[in-house]
């Protein structure tokens, strides 16, 4: 919300003398709770713009839309200007910029104008006839600005800003917190300023809390003798309060300048004078009020009420709008005339031709605002007020208020009829019990019950007995003890609390194991060289639907984009568009890791219970990928592009330290996907704990990859089950005797895989066997058909002595009769 | 014989070793298993008694000799070779330095405030991404209809698949706060943890916001929590992660599951911006409450930060869309932070 620094001077009458540099001000906003934004200042227009008139116009001789205008611009004096404007006319008073004049209005390289006299075609021109914008005062320039209804000809000569009354402002833009609606007005923020400043607050009130408040509501009925010919008909309780007032025969015209220009420096648009006294009543006291045309309705009584079905309404910008059942309307009789609190309606707004207004001051149940506006996405300076809770005690005093503007700025005869209506007898004000301690309990520190009584006070709350506060009718977010408490802080200011003297002793309690374990695993990657990614947790619906199930897809209900729509199921995809953006770049070569969430919903066959809520999983996984050159080639070594072996290797490395000690490298197996030979999942202790996948050629090609692609994804939860069951880490002793290394080669079908025989070998072998290796494959012409070679190498080594020969010798024998056994492997001679 | 030993011992002084060539000409001729020692010492073995005392020592000796000039003359020779230079061996040959790995940006910058906080007593915890309206907004005294709530732009996601009911809809988390319920709801205080986490809001991608990013928020909660520890807590926590001579300042704010709320501005030197860097409070009663915690017996603080903020800050990044588009060449430049612990 922007505010005018002079309108608070306005405000504060003879104390804003005493407010200091708007420096201080904006400082002392921000850090009571509206924080200031931006500070910017409007220029003073010089004196050397005057009030001129129209003598004479002729049509220049050289230019068919330019006018030779003969103004006078002092009792004595009468010069000669070259006028554009279509509207310039003799008899008009008009604003005159005359040479040396610097305007407000800036060229391409932030120069302002400066007024020179010119030839113009051929005829000397002495200043300048303004439009509104080439005085800062708005966007018209349609044509001259024609003062005939602002000042008199004994004005002319006179400084035009003095005359019309337009100053230079300071103006303050404040970012409001949604729980101050009293706020949301100058005379609001200016309250709380000079609580904050130590200032007198008391001009701010038309009411305070407690009996007070009880005397200010006093809602009467008109149904009875009735002038104005309506009654008020409340058949919601959603509006607890309707007050209403008239007046006739106004002139509607635009307002006076210096409204104009007050209501465009805070960003309004002047409508004319009657809807700009609503608003400007809104921006200075916060009330939000409604002028009707009076003269449309036809029915006598004003209703307030909802309907069963949905409604067709055009509210005053111009939009037909599609009202749901149940949206809240004002309606002469039965027919809709105002969306309630939020906007009023196309046929009942104030035009030229209107002639009598109804003024409406209501208040509305915030919930049902809200509502509205948000089902209708329509959000209007009324809405955003009665939202948050608009002053229940304020409809009387806005609706006097707006009268006695329209009264001034449209003439009109003010009704004596005030309708005041509520289901409401009696206003019941609110009593917060107080107990000070509170604020030394909350705050650390203790302030005195006097100065947090004052500040109290100073915000419009009484305070009885100094036990029960009751807050001011404005102030809807003042409920508890705890809410008093922030008052008090906010004035006190939190910047002068003194360190706590005591400083809490705790007994730090010990970092779940999860957080060190997940910090473990990424390092395991980083130690591998592997280059850390985060992608998006929200990926595109077809890619998602692509990954699993499409019907356990999660998608969001409201995406933010295409791009954006469902939730990720696997890490892959994210971590191969990475992939293909870097390629896309010109970067071949990558290799990352990602640790991230990723979600599904659980199986229709109830096939896990969900992980945090019911159908939902939502687990944490691991995802390394590489793609490109391995090693580029140099001088010294040929390039090389990764095979599965190169990411089998990281990945056991990464297992090492994802799973611990609870589960052996060996003892993980990998099975091949039935349906697809590039895929495995991986087992640990009879559970998959991944997915290692190879890229197919057209996978690889719908994300612009040219080299070998390998990726394996890990269920990082399912690990760190296993991982929790590790054996402390302990330093073993390590066997001071060498070990044997014995060779033999296989010869086994095709379809035997190394794993078998790895498995085999391991089981076989006794406490002595420490590791089995392949050193090398072989398939070709010097061995059968449909068979291949296998190359093991096995390590023996006894902790208590020096192996022989021998005794290797005769374990390998046992395993290679097993070998023969199992798997119809023999021995390659 | 003793001849035959004059004569080698003549030709052995006189051969010239200064070739692969040579030398092994000189290993063959004389020490190999049929060079010319062998020959003498068989030879040897079949004089009579005198003779070979005579024959015996100078043989010896001349063997020895033989032998040492054989090795110098190799070693030599290997060192000539060694000193000989080839364009291959040049060390200022370009190589790529060995690839390192690294963290992401915003990793590094997470585990260093989760660093930051663990040196003042606070634990980390954890919760899911995908949470329940009472969690996120519920208990966290967001009243359901309340304008508060259009503070925080949500994703929703259905709970069943197809199901038509709104009513029991999940949201993505927009804070890491319902975190802190299920501290709390979880756990007896005292608590004094911190909660690093992804949130999500629905919020138009520009440099400037995305539609996820990072917090790391944090609760206490025992017997006489104040604001003054709040406060004490976070200007300890800015001066370590910015440094002991920033200024800063705390003004009042609004949070639904804070009352009294504020806010922190830090500047580097008094004509510096102030950059606003988190937001806090003392823990609102109903939220206590929410959570079976009686207000009357405790009090605590809360308060959040969002690491992408922090993270741009820090590495001089002006777009936040850099942070999650992943280039590789960006995140190259962070290998020279050696990680985190």
């Amino acid at each position: 919300m922007i505010i005018s620094l002079n309108w608070i001077k306005e405000l504060l009458g003879d104390q804003a003398s005493s407010l200091p540099d708007v420096e201080v001000i904006a400082d002392t906003l921000t850090r009571i709770g509206h924080e200031v934004e931006e500070i910017r200042s409007t220029s003073t227009l010089p004196d050397s713009v005057i009030i001129g008139e129209v003598l004479e116009t002729q049509k220049h001789p050289d230019a068919d839309r330019l006018k030779v205008c003969s103004v006078r611009i002092s009792e004595s004096e009468t010069t000669t200007i070259i006028c554009g404007a279509p509207n310039v006319a003799a008899g008009q008073l008009v604003p005159v910029a005359t040479p040396g004049a610097v305007l407000p209005i800036y060229d391409k390289e932030g120069k302002p104008l400066k007024i020179k006299v010119s030839k113009i075609r051929g005829i000397e021109s002495n200043g300048m006839i303004c439009a509104m914008d080439e005085l800062a005062l708005g966007e018209d320039h349609d044509g001259i600005m024609v003062l005939n209804d602002e000042v008199t000809v004994s004005d002319i000569g006179r400084p035009f800003a003095e005359v019309c009354g337009l100053l230079g402002d300071t103006l303050i833009e404040v970012s409001l917190t949604p729980n101050r609606p009293d706020a949301a007005s100058h005379r609001g923020l200016a309250r709380d300023l000079c609580a904050a400043l130590g200032l007198s607050t008391a001009w701010s009130f038309s009411s305070r809390g407690g009996n007070d408040a009880k005397d200010e509501w006093s809602p009467r009925s008109v149904q009875s003798s009735n002038k104005e010919h309506v009654s008020i008909d409340l058949k919601d309780g959603a509006c607890p309060r309707y007050v209403a007032r008239w007046i006739h025969g106004v002139t509607i015209a635009p307002s006076p300048l210096f409204v104009r220009q007050r209501l465009e420096s805070l960003g309004l648009r002047s409508v004319n004078n009657v809807v700009d006294a609503t608003n400007w009543v809104l921006h200075e006291m916060g009330h939000p009020t409604h002028a009707f045309d009076a003269g449309t309705f036809e029915s006598g009584t004003l209703r307030v009420q909802r309907f069963d079905e949905d409604v067709l309404f055009t509210t005053l910008d111009h939009v037909e709008r599609t009202c749901p059942a149940g949206t809240l309307f004002i309606c002469d009789g039965d027919k809709p005339v105002a969306i309630a609190g939020v906007m009023g309606g196309l046929e009942s707004e104030v035009s030229d031709q209107t002639t009598d207004i109804l003024l409406e001051s209501a208040m509305f149940a915030p919930s049902s605002i809200r509502k509205t506006s948000k089902v209708l996405g329509l959000q209007s300076d009324a809405s955003y007020r009665f939202e948050r809770g608009a002053d229940p005690l304020a409809c009387m005093s806005a609706a006097d208020r707006v009268i006695e503007l329209i009264e001034a700025w449209a003439g009109g005869e003010v009704s004596a009829e005030v309708a005041d209506v509520s289901e409401i007898q009696e206003y019941e004000p609110q009593a917060i019990e107080f107990d000070t301690a509170l604020t030394t309990r909350i705050l650390g520190h203790t302030i005195e019950d006097d100065v947090q009584f004052n500040t109290l006070t100073s915000l419009g709350c009484v305070v009885d007995n100094s036990v029960s506060v009751h807050p001011p009718s404005f102030r809807p977010d003042l409920t508890r003890p705890i809410d008093l408490v922030e008052e008090v802080g906010r004035l006190w200011d939190y910047n002068r609390l003194p360190e706590p003297s005591v400083q809490q002793a705790f007994v730090p309690q010990p970092i779940p194991q999860r957080e060190s374990y997940i910090v473990a695993c990424a390092s395991a990657c980083m130690r591998l060289g592997y280059r850390e990614i985060q992608a998006n947790s929200l990926i595109p619906k077809e890619d998602a639907q692509r990954a699993i199930d499409p019907g356990l897809v999660i998608h969001t209900l409201n995406p933010v984009s295409s791009e954006a729509t469902s939730l990720r199921p696997t890490l892959a995809i994210g971590g191969l568009n990475v992939f293909q953006r870097n390629r896309n770049r010109g970067v071949h070569a990558a290799r990352c890791f990602e640790i991230g969430h990723v979600y599904r919903r659980t199986d229709k066959e109830g096939k896990g219970k969900g992980t945090w809520h019911q159908g939902i999983e939502e687990r944490t996984h691991l995802w390394m990928g590489v793609t490109g050159p391995e090693t580029t080639a140099d001088w010294a070594k040929a390039g090389s592009t990764y095979r599965f072996d190169d990411l089998k290797r990281d990945l056991l490395g990464v297992l090492r330290v994802a799973l611990g000690s609870s589960v052996q490298v060996h003892e993980l197996s990998f099975q091949v996907d039935e349906s697809n030979p590039l895929i495995s999942t991986i087992h640990a202790q009879d559970e998959v704990i991944g997915k290692f996948t190879e890229l197919g050629r057209k996978e690889r090609s719908s994300y612009d990859l040219d080299s070998p692609t390998f990726m394996v994804e890990v269920d990082l939860d399912t690990c760190f089950e296993m991982w929790r069951h590790s054996a402390q880490t302990r330093a073993a002793e390590v066997s001071k005797f060498p070990s044997i290394d014995y060779d033999f080669a296989l010869v086994v079908a095709s379809d035997v895989t190394a794993g078998t025989l790895e498995q085999i070998i391991r089981e076989t072998g006794s406490d002595r066997l420490r590791n089995v290796q392949c050193f090398d494959v072989y398939e070709g012409d010097q061995i059968a058909k449909n068979t291949k070679s296998l190359a093991f190498r096995c390590t023996f080594l006894d902790s208590t002595k020096t192996l022989t020969f021998n005794e290797v010798e005769d374990e390998i024998k046992l395993i290679l009769n097993s070998l023969k056994d199992k798997a119809s492997a023999e021995l390659r001679t | 014989m003793k001849q035959k030993v004059d004569d080698a011992r003549q030709q052995i002084e006189e051969a010239v070793l200064d070739s692969e060539e040579t030398l092994e000409s000189f290993r063959l001729t004389y020490l190999s298993r049929n060079g010319l020692f062998s020959t003498l010492f068989e030879e040897f073995k079949t004089l009579p008694g005198p003779e070979k005392k005579d024959v015996g020592k100078p043989l010896n000796v001349l063997k020895v000799f033989a032998e040492k000039k054989y090795a110098e003359a190799k070693e030599s020779l290997e060192d000539a070779k060694e000193a000989i230079r080839t364009a291959t061996d040049d060390i200022t040959l370009p190589v790529e330095p060995s690839a390192l790995g690294s963290m992401h940006p915003l990793t590094l910058v997470r585990h260093e405030m989760t660093q930051l906080f663990m040196r003042m007593g606070f634990t980390v915890a954890d919760g899911p991404e995908i949470e329940d309206d009472f969690h996120n907004f519920t208990a966290l005294n967001f009243p359901a209809d309340h304008p508060a709530r259009d503070m925080q732009d949500t994703f929703f996601v259905r709970k069943g698949d197809q199901a038509e009911d709104r009513s029991d809809d999940l949201v993505l988390r927009t804070h890491t706060s319902p975190v802190q319920i299920r501290l709390m709801k979880d756990q007896e205080p005292p608590i004094r943890a911190i909660m690093p986490g992804r949130v999500f809001r629905n919020e138009a991608v520009t440099y400037k916001s995305y539609f996820q990013f990072s917090q790391v928020e944090g609760l206490v909660v025992d017997t006489s929590i104040t604001m003054a520890d709040l406060i004490h807590t976070l200007v300890t926590f800015a001066k370590m992660m910015y440094g002991d001579h920033i200024e800063y300042r705390v003004r009042s704010s609004y949070f639904p599951f804070t009352e009294p709320s504020i806010e922190m501005d830090v500047r580097t030197s008094s004509d510096a911006n102030w950059m606003e860097i988190l937001g806090a409070g003392m823990v609102d009663p109903n939220v206590l409450r929410a959570v079976n915690v009686d207000p009357d017996v405790y009090s605590g603080f809360a308060f959040g930060m969002g690491i992408d903020r922090i993270c741009m800050l820090k590495y001089g990044f002006s777009d936040i869309r850099t942070l999650y588009e992943n280039d590789l060449r960006m995140l190259s430049q962070f290998e020279h932070i050696g990680g985190v612990r």
